[in-house]
């Protein structure tokens, strides 16, 4: 009774696939270690002067020469970069601090924007593009299609400029900017909303409008009519059957909408003046920090790669005909 | 149906020619000191000659013939479509704001007026100054001409670069088709805004280099569709029947992949188009793009930003015009989208 | 006998299902399509009615609108009664109507490959029915879904259960799509061109099958087909469709032996018959009106050999040769001089 049927079989299967995927990442992040690597290598004058900042002594330049391989061939120099950046060897000019140290400091509100905009973009997209799908033509299609035709138009930091002028300068309802601690400290969720909503705002837009033709797509192939012909309810046609159909679609764009996210993430930290990495990120190009550069971009693909993996795990879980093999 | 005679003033774009000409002889006699302008204005006027008397001829050729050509039908479609028709009169009224700005900016976008700070609506300043005295509706023009500009460059220069690789990728396979792939596939593991960070900390900023860079974001959705519709036509019969008789590499590419591949690439970049004037405005907002003085839209509204007390005209004006560029790109590209996928329905 | 012909007319006994004067019209961009106009039709228990005609002439149209799967907009019901059991669908709200789909009248299609869904396991299509309708546990429905899947001859069941269409033949997933429509054992079966889309050697086994389950089960079947090799072989009463009407009704002696309305006269013709001296396909001249323009009277009067100035003005009414045949044609109409 209990043999191994082919449902355990896929199980294991899934689990094989995720170890490997998992795997595959560390030749990808070398990959992209490498290409940010050489990127900053293009830098021109003295790499040492890079790497320190030109207050530096040059009996310091000197030890960062040494200690950086920097009169040695460019793969022993990577070798020693990434070494140093694993080790907290590596130290950001500006806040003469371990680039991860800092680095780790900013993730927090990051990560909290990020997921908070893409919770918001997916729980508002969803619902609304299924809405406008089954309920075509009516006024609600209407405007959620004019909306979410504004929403990809619109430039993220003029929303969140708009939005601050409504709701922190003329109605005074919300703060106008800062981190104010995070969601779990005390008013927090006030400095939350604003930002969350202007990043998720294009995702949501875009979200909506794919939800709405994947599901008129799906709406009309002969499953859909199979179903109906079963004398299943109406609504769990729409959610059961065609849904988790349309849903392979719209797992593929939430997946092309997240490296949309990192964009709006660093332009709605700027705007909203949010204590996060992608602002710190920004600053550091502008006090020519070098290794905090070099510490915020791979960190953040890092982040980038993850929930990469997690879409394309959540869209094999939809599609059965993702072969694990 | 083409029946009766047909009359050049039949074809629509020759109207647009004689808008053109009409205005690019209201501003000769200005043209002196702003000959690039002039240049252009004149040379778009021109393309817009060319255009119609090729539209004229085409139809004088295909007069009486019942069925129409796929192209004849997209374009039909096109204009039946309400909201790429608006979209296309609103860009159409932006480009010429963008080419004539030097003659139509009532005052010079960079001249300050230290008499009139970040003022309202007047008569002599019709949106407004900013906190420097600089007059917005000016400097807004030159914005406009600035984002359509780079935005422009940039999209060819993407289409142009993704093309090229897709083409390679396809055509050769084997080896140049695992590189470029996988390599692609690496660079699109990192999201743009990253790579554009770590090549201005390199770099440092310009326009040159801005548009390099914004050019190099969208590579992979190009070279994908020309790989695929290149292996595609590659397996076809008359490839091999080409390739039989001696006839070259590049003549087989020319004769039969791009003309099978140019609709999906015109779909893709006009709806790239859009999102390419976003991110670059993105930047400039950052301070990493466009570098005052210069104006742009982006670094306006940055600049608004901080105003926002006092004055909104200083951020609402730049941010409805980025809005207004965008969204009519994206009606037009979704109107080219329709058009050109139902034809495949056919 | 033609004398009779008004008298013939049957007798009011209830039948299983009966459709009367049903009316499904679609309201296009170019104008309003008739897709089945005052179709009547009436199927027993155990018997097999086929619905016989040319794609386009509403076998499928009727058939959906038996079931309310007109998709609205752009179709609708707008005439007629659907009786089961003396009881009008037409009538029923949404709820009633979902206990009798699947349930008492169930439904397969013409396209085995693309009616399962792809994300759900076979087993589960199936069990789903018996969860809705007849009150199963998820458990209980999975094990009489295997039972199922062995009635309608798949090999290794249980295994084939947690599997998806994708991985199925398409002979395989028609044999899955009468399991999903037997499954709660249904007193009425329609099967829309069942075995169109595949293989000969599949058509019969397919066919074979759904015979021996309605000897097995009782029900009633009526199977939409445009073959008359299928419909010999298989149907005990053939209605004979044509732009969206009935023209011709009878059991299958009447309608292989004694046909009577010219545009079957024609069909007939055109199946070849190997014993006949036969040198060329019958056709029939002229081709099926445009359904945005049909003509005012008998839509087959253009392409009639025996059309007469009335089947240009006037739809034929039925006329009735027995209590089980009619046709709608003025030849047998006396009426038509008044």
């Amino acid at each position: 009774m209990s043999a191994p049927g082919p449902e355990t079989d896929r199980d294991d299967a899934v689990l094989n696939y995720t170890v490997r995927r998992l795997l595959l990442l560390i030749p990808l992040l070398f990959c992209i270690s490498v290409m940010i690597f050489g990127i900053l290598k293009l830098t021109p004058g003295d790499p040492a002067v890079v790497l320190l900042g030109e207050r530096a002594t040059e009996e310091t330049l000197a030890l960062t020469r040494e200690k950086f391989a920097l009169d040695k061939p460019m793969y022993v120099q990577y070798a020693r970069m990434m070494e140093n950046f694993f080790t907290g060897e590596l130290e950001s000019i500006y806040y003469k601090e371990n680039v991860l140290k800092v680095v780790g400091q900013k993730m927090v509100p990051t990560l909290e924007l990020g997921f908070a905009a893409l919770f918001l973009a997916v729980a508002v997209s969803i619902p609304a593009g299924i809405i406008s799908a089954v309920k075509r033509n009516s006024v609600f299609d209407y405007t959620a299609m004019t909306t979410a035709l504004f929403g990809i138009s619109i430039p993220v930091f003029f929303t969140g400029i708009l939005l601050i002028y409504i709701f922190a300068v003329k109605l005074r309802l919300l703060p106008a900017s800062g981190y104010g601690g995070g969601l779990f400290a005390p008013g927090g969720w006030k400095h939350l909303v604003m930002p969350a909503f202007v990043l998720s705002f294009t995702m949501m837009a875009s979200t909506t409008r794919i939800t709405r033709s994947a599901m008129l797509d799906v709406i009309r192939e002969d499953y859909i009519r199979t179903a109906r012909a079963k004398g299943v309810k109406e609504i769990w046609v729409i959610l059961v059957h065609a849904l988790r159909n349309a849903m392979m679609p719209i797992t593929t764009n939430v997946g092309n909408q997240v490296a949309r996210l990192f964009a709006g993430a660093v332009l709605t930290e700027t705007v909203f003046a949010w204590p996060g990495i992608g602002r710190l990120a920004v600053n550091a190009i502008f006090r020519r920090d070098e290794p905090l550069v070099f510490g915020c971009v791979l960190s953040l693909c890092f982040i980038y790669v993850v929930v990469n993996l997690i879409v394309d795990l959540a869209y094999g879980a939809i599609n059965p005909q993702v072969r694990y093999e | 149906m083409n029946q009766g005679k047909t009359s050049i003033f039949g074809v629509k774009s020759f109207w647009l020619f004689l808008a053109s000409l009409g205005l690019t002889l209201a501003v000769t006699p200005q043209a002196s000191g702003h000959w690039i302008s002039y240049g252009l204005s004149a040379g778009l006027t021109l393309g817009l000659l060319l255009f119609s008397m090729g539209q004229y001829r085409h139809r004088q050729r295909t007069r009486g013939l019942l069925r129409k050509t796929g192209r004849e039908l997209m374009w039909k479609r096109l204009f039946r479509n309400r909201n790429a028709v608006a979209g296309l009169i609103v860009l159409v009224i932006l480009v010429y704001l963008a080419v004539l700005a030097p003659f139509i900016a009532p005052h010079d976008p960079l001249e300050t007026d230290w008499g009139a700070l970040s003022q309202g609506i007047s008569a002599d300043h019709w949106l407004g100054t900013d906190d420097m005295g600089r007059d917005i509706f000016s400097r807004n023009l030159f914005g406009i001409r600035v984002a359509l500009g780079i935005g422009g460059a940039a999209v060819v220069l993407n289409t142009l670069i993704g093309t090229f690789l897709g083409l390679v990728a396809g055509y050769f396979g084997g080896r140049a088709d695992n590189i470029i792939m996988r390599a692609l596939e690496i660079w699109n593991a990192i999201p743009f805004i990253l790579l554009a960070i770590a090549i201005m900390a390199a770099l440092g900023t310009g326009i040159g280099k801005l548009i390099l860079i914004v050019s190099l974001s969208n590579l992979m959705a190009f070279a994908r569709i020309i790989r695929g519709s290149v292996m595609l036509v590659k397996s076809a019969d008359y490839i091999s029947a080409a390739r039989v008789i001696g006839i070259p590499d590049w003549q087989i590419i020319r004769r039969h992949v791009i003309p099978n591949t140019i609709s999906p690439i015109l779909v893709l970049a006009s709806l790239t188009i859009g999102e390419t004037i976003l991110v670059i405005a993105g930047l400039s907002f950052l301070g990493l793009g466009i570098q005052p003085p210069m104006p742009s839209l982006g670094s306006m509204l940055s600049n608004g930003q901080q105003f926002l007390h006092d004055n909104i005209l200083m951020s609402f004006v730049p941010g409805v015009t980025i809005l207004l560029i965008v969204l009519s790109f994206n009606l037009l590209g979704d109107g080219v989208r329709d058009a050109l996928d139902s034809r495949l329905g056919d | 006998m033609e004398k009779n012909i008004q008298k013939n007319a049957p007798k009011n006994a209830s039948p299983l299902l009966e459709i009367r004067d049903l009316e499904t019209w679609f309201y296009t961009e170019d104008g309003v399509v008739r897709g089945c106009d005052r179709v009547s039709y009436r199927v027993d228990k155990g018997e097999t009615l086929a619905v016989v005609g040319e794609s386009g002439s509403g076998k499928s149209v009727t058939a959906m609108s038996v079931l309310g799967l007109i998709p609205d907009p752009p179709g609708r019901v707008v005439g007629g009664q659907v009786l089961f059991k003396g009881r009008n669908l037409l009538d029923m709200d949404s709820k009633e109507m979902q206990q009798i789909r699947g349930n008492r009248i169930s439904m397969i299609f013409q396209e085995p490959m693309t009616s399962l869904n792809p994300v759900m396991t076979v087993g589960r299509q199936i069990a789903e029915s018996l969860v809705l309708h007849q009150g199963y546990s998820g458990k209980e429905a999975m094990v009489k879904a295997k039972e199922m899947l062995a009635m309608v001859g798949i090999p290794d069941p249980d295994a084939r259960a947690g599997e998806y269409p994708y991985q199925l033949s398409g002979g395989m997933r028609q044999r899955v799509m009468i399991a999903i429509a037997l499954a709660c054992r249904p007193e009425v079966l329609i099967a829309d061109e069942p075995t169109s889309a595949l293989d000969v050697t599949i058509q019969a086994q397919i066919l074979g099958l759904m015979k021996r389950l309605q000897q097995e089960m009782g029900m009633a079947i009526i199977l939409i087909t445009h073959d008359m090799g299928v419909v010999a072989e298989t149907a005990d009463k053939v209605a004979v469709m044509y732009c969206g009407r009935v023209v011709e009704y009878g059991t299958a002696e009447d309608i292989f032996h004694d046909p009577r309305h010219p545009y079957l006269e024609g069909l007939r013709r055109s199946v070849l018959d190997i014993d006949a001296d036969v040198e060329e396909l019958y056709m029939i001249r002229g081709s099926v009106p445009d359904p945005l323009d049909l003509p005012r009277g008998c839509s087959f009067a253009p392409r009639c050999a025996h059309a007469m100035e009335i089947c240009e003005q006037k739809t034929p009414p039925a006329a009735y040769f027995s209590h089980t045949h009619h046709a709608c044609c003025w030849l047998y109409r006396e009426d038509h001089e008044d």
